[in-house]
């Protein structure tokens, strides 16, 4: 009997003291991550810091919109705070031919550009490649047929050479690269960034 | 006999009961402290990201201030120009070559103002609101005379635009006029932007900057 009581004493502490153990090594070797990336994380944070010590005085104090074209984000920014950061679409660098015609690549531009208009209710005017895609002959550059409205959403920002930062219906792909070269915002973002923005605002795109 | 079995038995489960309870008790204390570190790590990916795209930002803007790395080539062929940073294009824009129409009647020796330079030139100077200083020989052709030459009825602003580059040797590169008015009749050799265009080039050229013209 007593036999049999220490045998079940052991089993059970053995079993106990065997899960500790695993629990301990997988405890470990998460300790071990998160010191890594402490580190890179502090390396990173204090490059940053410099980096923005170099260029201050450089941005100014009125709020600037950045677009990261790789990650597909959008920020507005005051000096080096994030007012907003919002997920987008970019140019997807798509190629189109037209039949014996005209060639187009759909890309986001990138550089330094300004905002030189915002718009309310924009109305999309439909450019030759719309039509090309869709296999439909394209109209005269007056007809009805060019002007679309709500492809936009409520509020768009002119960067000029006809593209635009405006809402979308298309919010499933923010985050995608799959625009003709447009910035597509979701629409409560939109708003907030219609808000934050005036004509003039310095728009960096990379 | 029997008792006895039975006081044994009670004593192994009580065994059991008690070192299930503590183990459990453990095993939730563990459990709490693996959640923390989980959560701990996934903040550190988190803001490690943030960093690296913030990095990725700012390695842009470094380029685009960096002053000496910043130069302007312009095409005089295909009336196109471009604000570069090294390899890096940062805007593209349409020139406009003929803007600054060469007058009927011109001092033979002023012609040479009217042709653009070729090549490597640099930034002299860079003017906001820049005033165009009226010469001598379009007062003569109007059959007006000519005020002193420091006056200030000379300057005459708007027809150059919002800003002006300077390069020496009569020639500039400035804005269209504000009236939208026709091209002017000018003493110098110019090319002209489009507004947003030449802002941009206006904000990130200095005195000094590298222009390139072919």
């Amino acid at each position: 009997m007593r036999l049999l009581q220490s045998i079940g004493i052991f089993t059970t502490l053995t079993a106990l003291l065997g899960q500790g153990c695993f629990e301990d090594c997988t405890r470990e070797a998460l300790r071990t991550e998160i010191k890594g990336l402490q580190q890179s994380v502090d390396r990173l944070e204090s490059e940053n810091r410099s980096m923005w010590r170099q260029i201050q005085g450089h941005a100014g104090t009125e709020p600037y919109l950045v677009i990261d074209t790789d990650a597909n984000w959008l920020y507005v920014r005051r000096d080096d705070e994030v007012l907003l950061k919002t997920m987008i679409s970019t140019g997807s660098g798509r190629k189109l031919e037209e039949q014996g015609g005209r060639k187009w690549t759909f890309t986001t531009p990138k550089g330094v550009f300004t905002i030189l208009r915002k718009e309310e209710n924009p109305v999309w005017y439909k450019p030759d490649w719309a039509f090309v895609e869709d296999n439909l002959p394209v109209p005269p550059p007056a007809s009805p047929k060019r002007f679309v409205r709500g492809m936009l959403g409520k509020y768009a920002l002119s960067i000029g050479g006809s593209y635009k930062i405006h809402g979308t219906p298309y919010r499933k792909l923010l985050g995608q690269a799959v625009s003709h070269g447009c910035i597509r915002v979701g629409d409560e973002d939109m708003e907030r960034l219609y808000q934050l923005v005036s004509e003039g605002t310095t728009v960096y795109i990379y | 006999m029997q008792e006895r079995i039975i006081v044994k038995l009670r004593n192994v489960i009580c065994w059991i009961i008690a070192i299930v309870a503590v183990a459990g008790c453990n095993g939730q204390r563990r459990a709490a402290e693996f959640d923390r570190l989980q959560k701990q790590r996934q903040e550190l990916v988190n803001r490690l990201k943030t960093a690296e795209e913030e990095q990725r930002f700012l390695a842009f803007i470094k380029d685009i201030y960096a002053t000496d790395k910043r130069y302007l080539v312009l095409n005089t062929h295909s009336a196109k120009g471009s604000l570069k940073v090294g390899n890096r294009v940062l805007r593209e824009f349409p020139l406009l070559l003929d803007g600054c129409r060469k007058p009927d009647i011109m001092p033979a020796e002023n012609a040479d103002a009217y042709v653009l330079p070729k090549g490597r030139i640099q930034v002299i100077a860079k003017k906001e609101n820049p005033a165009w200083y009226k010469p001598d020989w379009l007062y003569e052709k109007d059959m007006t005379s000519p005020p002193p030459i420091n006056s200030p009825e000379r300057l005459i602003s708007g027809p150059m635009g919002a800003y002006a580059l300077f390069f020496g040797g009569g020639f500039v590169i400035h804005g269209r006029p504000a009236d939208a008015a026709p091209p002017m009749v000018t003493d110098h050799a110019c090319i002209i932007l489009e507004n947003d265009d030449l802002r941009a080039v206006y904000n990130l050229l200095e005195a000094g900057s590298v222009v390139y013209i072919r």
